[in-house]
Formats: C-alpha cells, structure tokens, sequence
C-alpha cells in the first residue's frame, strides 16, 4: 500500500516537473541545453532523462507505425514525439510535415481519410506539448506511396506509418 | 489470351510505316479475356474486301483492318461472339450472295459484310451490311455507305460501326466510341513516374495527359467529355485540379489545409462535389465552378468520403464511416436529409450507379476478407458479388450500363479488369512494365460521322 502512494506520488511529481520543465534548470553539463534556446530543461521537458545520444537518436527516426484500422499512439510513440516536439521548439524556423500512410487494402479515397487521421494523431499530439498549430501541416497519402509494394502482412504493417518531415516556414 | 489479328498487305515494309497498327505506346493496355469466352450473341464479322483504285499507289497504303476492330469491339462487351473465320471459304460481297444455310451449320446468328472502295485521291468509301441469318428474304438489318473517309478516321469509324450493329441487335446505345482514362505508375531510376492517361474504350491511342514526379489519383471525366478533374499531390499537399484534354492547361481548382480530394463532376458539369477535412473530419462540398461558392453537404466527425451524383442530379450517394464501419449513404440536395443504403457486409465504398438508378455497384468486402466488386439491387437490397480475386478497387462503369472497368492487385503488379455486371465475361488489362490503376470511364462523345 505505501509503496503504491510513493509510486502515485512519484508520478505526481514527475509530470509536475515535466509540466513546468521550461523554466526549471536541468543537467549542467548537457550540450542540448546550452545551445537550446528556450527549453533549459531537458529531463524537465520530458519528464524523464534522456541522454543526448539517445536523443539524436529519436530525431532521426522520423516514422510511427500503426496498427490495422488504428491511429492510436504507443507510449514509445509518444517519447519520439515528445523530442520532435522539443526540437520543433527550439528552431523557430522549421515547420513539421505529418505524413499519414495506410496500407493497400480497400478504397483509395477512403484511406486517404484514414491516413490523415493517423498523421493528425501525430501532430495533435505534438501540439498538445506546445507546439504552435502553424509549425505543423498534414497531408495523407493513403495507400498511394507504400514503403513495401509487397501484398501481404509484412508490407502492410511498415505502410501503415506516419512520416515526419522538416520544412523551411518558407 | 486472344491475339488481336490484322490483314498484312503484300509490300511488307510499307505496312510498317503507317499508322497505328501496332502496339507501339509505352502505356498501352493490353486485353485479355479471363472468363465466360462463348457467351454471346454468335456473330460473324467477314474481312472487308477492298476495291482496286485506277492509282496503285493507293493499294500500298495500309488501312485499319475495319473487321478486325469490329469483331473485337463486339467480342470483348461480351456481348457477342465473334465466330472464328479462319477455314470459311465464303466470300459473299453482298446480302444477296449470302448462302443462308452455311452460315446456320457455322452457327453464326448475324453477318456483317463490308466494302472500302478508293475513290483515287486518298478519300475512300466504306459500305456495310449487317444481315440477320435467320430472316430469309429480308433487308439487311443495316445497309450504310460512309462517304470520302480517310485512313486516319478508319479506327473510329470502325467503332461508330460497332456501336450501330450493338444498337441494332440489343436495343442498347454501344460504348465503343468512348474514351478511358486511367493513372500508370512507373519506376524511372529512383522516381515513380505517375502519369494520367486517356486511351479509347479498346486501349488503343493512348496518350499521356498529366505525367508527374508525385501521386496522381481519382480522376473523373466532365459530362461533355473535354476535361478531367483529378487529385494531385504537388509541393506534398493534395489539390482537386482540371485538365482540359484538347489544349493540356491545368486548373487548381481547391488546395485547403487537410484533404482535397475525390472530385465528382454534377450532371449538367457545373458543379463539383469534393472532399475536404478544412473543417475538422473530411466532408462532402459541392462547388460550383463559376462562382467559386462552396456548400457544404454532410457534417460531423465521422469520415465522408467519395461522392457521387445521382444520374438525376438531386441527391449524392457516399461513403461514410458514421455507423462504425464504411457504408453507402445518399443524401438528398435540397434538404440534406441523409440515408443509408448498403447493410449487407462491414465495408461498402466507391458507390456509383447504373444509368437508370436501379443498381448500385461498390467495393464490398467478402466475409472472407477479400475486397471485391460487388453490385447490389436497390429495389430488393440484395447483393452480388462479380468479381473474385483478393484485392479490387476502384470501379467505373460504362456510360450504357454494361461494363466495369476497375483495378485489381496482382502478385507484382496492378492491372485493370473488366466485368459484365452480371459477372459473366472478364478480362484482364494489364499496362506492359507498369503498374496501372484507377479507370474512369468517359461519357458518351459526341460522334458526327452522317
């Protein structure tokens, strides 16, 4: 029972400081942070510690992948998400393209419908960490570009993705 | 596979060098008919004679071999039969000529007999016959000479005579003077080329129209025939866009934030309807053209999608996720009031109808999980699947009612297929080297050959 409390309160703490992370100090001798311009905090933005290997790691993985007739996020989805939305606030200069796919099955109109709610889940919920609305755009593409033309489960589970692309805000 | 056969003339090599005769075209659908072979009406479609002009320089001119594309007009509606010729050794030139009885132990029903007489300057005239086997001492059901014809206009009028011996012999307008057009996608180094083309009914003259380093889908010919709308992904944002066929131009007709996509052309051509997620979930709009206004037709939060005109031009019928599932709805334009429409299986799409508004034809989803073409009647509800493969899409049908074209997944490639709507006879259009998708069939054209 107690270490339930200590566990609850852990977590109230943590999403706390993850809530109030930009303005609160961080690790010192962090390289992010010195040359981040507004975010200090980088455990305080995520409400974890990631290393900055781990994090240049997770920026250059720029796809999530979805389930069958399914737009829902992963908590792992929602950690890569939250460095992409980092970065995104700390280079005013670059806006975020959310492209949705979906795999080949069915109509093709209706998976460009289906795709843009899988790249909406992405950037609702990078705007749900403080992203402004105009530094992110969607397209769906549907079943129009696949990443594997093969017909069957394999293929089909990598085209169900949402791809993040930087552009210039120009 | 049925071999498309052409009369080769003595002098080889001028035969070569004119026009056409060839598959020659990079995007060029091939035909192959994959069921239901012997179905039809039985009828024998005899070489054209042609008569010797004053100018021998005329008899080394190679013309469209005018039964061959009749014979296979009329064979690949499925519809008829064309009888194979080969070991017949009658040459009846006219009606009068014809021994009836051969004919009936062949097994033909009708014959179409045919004349192209050189008139010496280039210009020829082309006689047909259509003779009804079984009504001794009667008329030709049709008798017609085509004056001062040239050999650029052979293939079409092949086809006006296709149409007119259809029209005689079912009752129905003929669609072999209409026009498909469809999207190829094709790997150029490290690119996907897509490229709209329009090609006639039977594949031939195919042409490219929009070619592109970016998506292209879900294109839809104007009712007058002379332009097609389209949806675009240029600069990684989609757009509804029209192409005017005679002159190529481009116009972008809506490129809002979130979706822009499945045009449908009204009736009359005036207005457009669209899908457009600007407004939160995507959602019918009808534009119309000239004023730019736009209206707004379904709401909500669930997915609307694929609009189509009701041949009446009062009511649209599309696809709507708001029940759970995908299914058909149509909703009424003057008060919006909307109803559903499929309720057999989870997943209906793509809605269209017959000319007469009494079938519906749709992507429908098999209990087994196969996607399928599927037509339903509205008056008792109940559904036929016609198609049998795993993966089909994208269905149009012909402007009489008695065709579909659509798309079908093959293990290394996408094809088109075509199927009787009573599932009958089938074919198989592949694009040599490609990846074809998304036919759309064209109105009736108008034809001015009297």
């Amino acid at each position: 029972m107690l270490v339930n409390k200590f566990a609850t309160l852990a977590v109230v703490v943590g999403v706390t400081m993850g809530l109030v992370g930009c303005g609160a100090k961080g690790g010192a001798n962090d390289p992010m942070e010195d040359s981040s311009a507004g975010i200090k905090s980088v455990s305080g933005f995520y409400g974890e510690h990631i290393s900055s290997e781990e994090e240049l790691g997770l920026l250059n993985k720029k796809i999530v992948y979805f389930a069958f007739d399914s737009s829902e996020l992963t908590n792992s989805d929602m950690r890569l998400l939250k460095v992409h939305a980092k970065y995104l606030l700390d280079h005013g200069k670059l806006k975020l393209r959310v492209a949705g796919h979906t795999d080949e099955r069915g109509s093709r109109e209706y998976n460009i419908a289906l795709g843009e709610r899988r790249a909406k889940a992405v950037a609702r919920y990078i705007e749900s960490l403080g992203v402004a609305t105009d530094k992110l755009v969607v397209v769906s593409y549907g079943k129009e570009q696949p990443m594997d033309t093969a017909s069957n489960e394999q293929a089909w589970a990598q085209n169900r993705r949402a791809v993040l692309e930087y552009e210039d805000v120009n | 596979m049925l071999k498309i056969k052409f009369k080769i003339k003595k002098i080889l090599l001028l035969a070569l060098l004119t026009l056409t005769c060839f598959h020659t075209s990079a995007k060029q659908l091939y035909i192959e008919i994959t069921g239901g072979q012997n179905v039809g009406i039985p009828i024998a479609v005899m070489p054209f004679t042609m008569t010797s002009s004053a100018n021998p320089i005329d008899d080394m001119i190679e013309v469209e071999d005018l039964a061959a594309i009749i014979s296979n007009d009329l064979h690949n509606s499925g519809h008829f039969h064309s009888l194979n010729l080969q070991h017949v050794d009658q040459k009846p030139k006219d009606s009068n000529e014809v021994n009836r009885g051969y004919w009936k132990n062949l097994g033909a029903a009708n014959l179409v007999l045919g004349k192209i007489i050189s008139k010496g300057d280039g210009a020829y005239d082309v006689n047909f016959q259509l003779i009804d086997i079984y009504k001794d001492n009667q008329q030709p059901l049709i008798n017609i000479r085509f004056k001062d014809k040239y050999p650029e206009q052979f293939r079409a009028l092949a086809h006006y005579m296709s149409d007119m011996i259809f029209k005689k012999i079912t009752g129905i307008r003929g669609f072999f003077s209409t026009r498909i057009a469809y999207i190829t996608m094709d790997r150029y180094k490290d690119e996907t080329i897509h490229t709209l083309t329009v090609a006639d009914a039977d594949g031939f003259n195919d042409k490219p129209v929009v070619s592109t380093t970016y998506p292209l889908m879900s294109p839809r010919w104007s009712p007058d025939g002379k332009k097609i709308a389209f949806v675009s992904f240029r600069g990684h944002r989609s757009s509804v866009n029209v192409v005017t066929l005679i002159n190529g131009e481009i116009e972008q007709i809506s490129r809002f934030p979130g979706i822009n996509g499945a045009p449908a052309w009204s009736p009359d051509g005036n207005k457009l309807a669209l899908v457009l997620s600007k407004d939160g979930s995507p959602n019918i709009y009808v534009l119309d053209l000239a004023s730019k206004q736009l209206r707004q037709l379904t709401s909500g939060m669930s997915i609307n999608t694929e609009p189509y005109w009701h041949p009446q031009g009062n009511s649209i019928l599309f696809t709507s996720n708001r029940g759970g599932k995908p299914q058909i709805y149509q909703v009424a334009l003057h008060n919006g009031e909307v109803q559903r429409l499929t309720f057999t299986g989870d997943y209906n799409a793509t809605p269209s109808l017959t000319p007469d508004g009494k079938k519906l034809i749709m992507l429908h989803q098999s209990e087994k999980g196969a996607y399928n073409i599927a037509v339903q009647d509205l008056s008792t509800g109940k559904v036929k699947s016609i198609t049998n493969a795993r993966l089909d899409e994208s269905p149009t049908l012909a402007p009489n009612g008695m065709m579909i074209l659509y798309g079908m997944r093959e293990t290394s490639q996408t094809v088109l297929g075509a199927v009787t709507l009573d599932g009958r006879f089938r074919m198989r259009l592949p694009v040599q080297d490609s990846n074809v998708k998304e036919p759309s069939w064209s109105p009736f054209l108008l034809e001015d050959w009297q």
